[in-house]
Formats: structure tokens, sequence, C-alpha cells
């Protein structure tokens, strides 16, 4: 199994768990069988653990052709997440949402009726009560 | 909180996303309570990232998102890039509870593309919050 395709896998399995950070083991600490099948979820709560495997069943069959067996998944809380592991996630929902503000500033057509225009604020200034208090739009 | 970014064109033909902070005090609900949705009360504006000045500016697109102001910077970042999978834009104005967070969309562009724009502003949002937007200074606030 090549990283190529190990990491497409990878990237397909954040977008079936909602953009989840997704990455294979590393530095896994034990010797045991299935070390190099051992897939990291992260940001993935107790409570939502049962739904996000759930989600996994419809590509489960390719993660273990491409895995080449069953494959052992560890789910990382949101507060493990970012106690160990803040600057790989932090690092993955950059990506996750990179290729979409790069390819909307690429292909969008700004020539359209617009919804409204923008209005200057005024953020706050120290004390609370100084800032605008109102959106930074009117209606067109 | 309320966490908005909005694509602008100026009048010369400037384009960017803008995107603003507001807090509400503190609050803690399971479901945005009406009085605390954007157009009846926004909160107060603490941080803004500029890429175009506003003021005139036309308005393509914007993303609206209501949050308690105590919940977990994680839980905001991971919801900003989990949003375009949870939320499905059919339509040039969308209006979502995801408990305990509310989101608004709106869109004037293709609607080939809200998808895309939807993660485009989610995204402008996330990337403001992590740093990695410059920041418009206060008012009052000195270069160094």
């Amino acid at each position: 199994m090549t990283t190529p395709v190990r990491e497409e896998l990878a990237r397909r399995i954040s977008d079936a768990l909602s953009g989840r950070p997704v990455r294979w083991a590393q530095n896994v600490l034990g010797d045991y069988d299935g070390r190099e099948r051992t897939l990291e979820i992260f940001n993935a709560d107790a409570a939502e653990q049962r739904e996000l495997f759930r989600s996994l069943r419809p590509i489960r069959k390719e993660m273990e052709a491409v895995a080449g067996g069953p494959v052992i998944v560890i789910f990382h809380t949101r507060a493990e997440s970012a106690r160990l592991y803040s600057d790989f996630v932090e690092r993955a929902l950059l990506a996750e949402v990179t290729l979409d503000v790069d390819t909307a500033a690429r292909i969008l057509d700004v020539e359209v009726p617009p919804l409204g225009t923008d209005i200057a604020l005024h953020p706050r200034s120290g004390a609370p009560g100084t800032g605008s208090s109102e959106l930074p739009r009117k209606a067109a | 909180m309320l966490l908005t970014a909005q694509r602008v064109v100026s009048p010369r033909g400037a384009r960017g996303v803008n995107v603003y902070q507001y807090v509400h005090g503190s609050s803690v609900w399971t479901r945005v309570p009406d009085e605390l949705l954007p157009d009846t009360n926004p909160g107060e504006l603490v941080r803004q990232w500029l890429e175009v000045p506003p003021g005139e500016n036309r308005i393509v697109s914007y993303l609206d998102i209501v949050a308690p102001d105590e919940v977990a910077a994680p839980d905001v970042h991971q919801r900003l890039a989990s949003l375009k999978h949870y939320l499905q834009v059919t339509s040039t104005r969308t209006e979502v509870y995801w408990d305990p967070l509310w989101v608004r969309f709106g869109s004037a562009i293709d609607s080939r593309i809200l998808q895309t724009e939807l993660g485009a502003l989610a995204g402008h949002i996330l990337l403001s919050l992590t740093g990695h937007r410059a920041e418009a200074p206060a008012p009052g606030a000195r270069g160094g």
C-alpha cells in the first residue's frame, strides 16, 4: 500500500467524519498486531464515537483493502486533541478549509446583484460597551 | 458570540472577505435564545479582520454563526471546518440551529458553488480566529 493511496483514503475518511482530523497512527506505543493499520481520529468526544464509527461503515471494506487488514481506530476527545495534538489538529483543520478559501477566491463570479452594502464599525477599545452593536451590513 | 464573514466588492472592484467577532456577555444555552439572534442583538464588536475597508462595499455573500461566548475554541474550530459537511445549502438563504450554535448563510452567487462558498466563509473565520489573518487594530491603538 503506497503512501499517496493511504493519505487519499485518510482524506476521504476525514470527509466521512465531517472534516475531523484523521491520520494513520504515528509513534503509537507498544508492539501489537495491526500497528501499521491504526487510524487516529481527532476531536471525537465519547458521545459522538458510536455515530462516527457508523459513518465509517460504507467505506470499511475499502479501508481494509488499502490498509491490508482490519483497521484499528483510536478516537481522541476534543480535550485530549487540544492538549496533546494541537499543532496537528490546527494544521489539519486549516488544510480542510483552505481549499475552499482558495477555490472560492479563484472561481467566484462576484458580478451579481448585491445582498446589501457593508458599513464601517468600530471594535471595543478597552472597556465593554465601547464597541459597535450593529451588524456590519444593511440590506440592499 | 457572533462570528460573521462577508464577501464584499468595493466600488473600485477590490474583493475580499471581512470577518467580525462580537460578544454577548456571559451566556450559556442549549439553543440560541431568540433575543440573541443577530438581527435582534448581534452583541458588541470586539475584533475585526478586514481585507477591504468597509463602507458602501457590495455584499456578495455572508455567514453568521452565533455560539455561547464560553464555548471552547477547539469546539468552534471543528464546527467551522465541519460546517460544509453538516449544512447542504441549496438556496441563497439558509438558517439552521446547530445546537448550541445557530447558522445563517446568504449568497447571491451561482447555486452550483454555494457549498464551496459556505466552506470558504467558514474558513475565513477559522483563519482569523487562529491568527492566520491580520487583525484590524482597535481604535486608538498605536503601532509599535
